[in-house]
């Protein structure tokens, strides 16, 4: 990509938008077209990015320390490894619900003593605990 | 105010819970909703308890669980009393 004006022209002959433009346009709410740099015809007036909401989060001190370890790490904020982290967590759960009900499923279909047995075990893992 | 102990749940007991499971007598989402609660770790109350799950209710006597009973446990319960 190389810097015209204001402007950056991708090197495969795509024309990108001017960068305050940009970070506007994804912030959402811009309706601006026919500019000389610009190529779209009309642009969206929806929301282009995720909205985010700001929130206050008090953690215990060792998980706090555990994050800025890591965001010292990967060279990122705080933000944004609890932000990572939270999503993973909450995808993890996701997969764990799912794990669940296929469990009940299976349970309730399978007619092998051996893997109700097997079933019945993983599934007081998950409801009881270790 | 002590906590509900979970690990020290009788075999028996909890392969009653599920043997309900497998014969659809209570269904996985109630059980679900045991598990989501049972991670909250929930705080015992003094003398006896109880939870209503929907299909089942959870019952106990502080800070142990002695009980699980069906809508169907319930129903016969409650018809064999009359």
């Amino acid at each position: 990509m190389r810097r015209r004006g204001d402007a950056f022209v991708a090197q495969d002959g795509w024309r990108a938008f001017h960068v305050p433009m940009l970070i506007r346009l994804l912030r959402g709410n811009l309706v601006q077209y026919g500019s000389s740099w610009c190529t779209f015809n009309s642009m969206t007036t929806g929301k282009a990015s995720k909205k985010t909401v700001r929130r206050s989060v008090s953690l215990r001190p060792d998980i706090d320390s555990k994050v800025q370890v890591l965001a010292r790490r990967e060279r990122r904020s705080a933000n944004q490894v609890i932000e990572d982290l939270i999503e993973a967590g909450l995808e993890t759960k996701e997969a764990e619900k799912h794990r669940f009900f296929e469990l009940a499923n299976r349970l309730t279909v399978s007619t092998d003593k051996a893997e109700q047995h097997r079933i019945k075990e993983e599934l007081a893992r998950m409801t009881f605990g270790a | 105010m002590p906590k509900i102990q979970w690990p020290d749940l009788p075999p028996a007991l909890r392969d009653h819970l599920f043997e309900r499971l497998r014969e659809r007598k209570i269904s996985a989402e109630d059980l679900y909703q045991l598990k989501l609660w049972r991670e909250t770790e929930p705080e015992a109350p003094d003398g006896l308890w109880y939870k209503d799950f929907g299909s089942f209710k959870s019952a106990g006597k502080e800070d142990t669980r002695r009980h699980f009973s069906s809508a169907a446990n319930r129903q016969r319960a409650s018809s064999s009393n009359m």
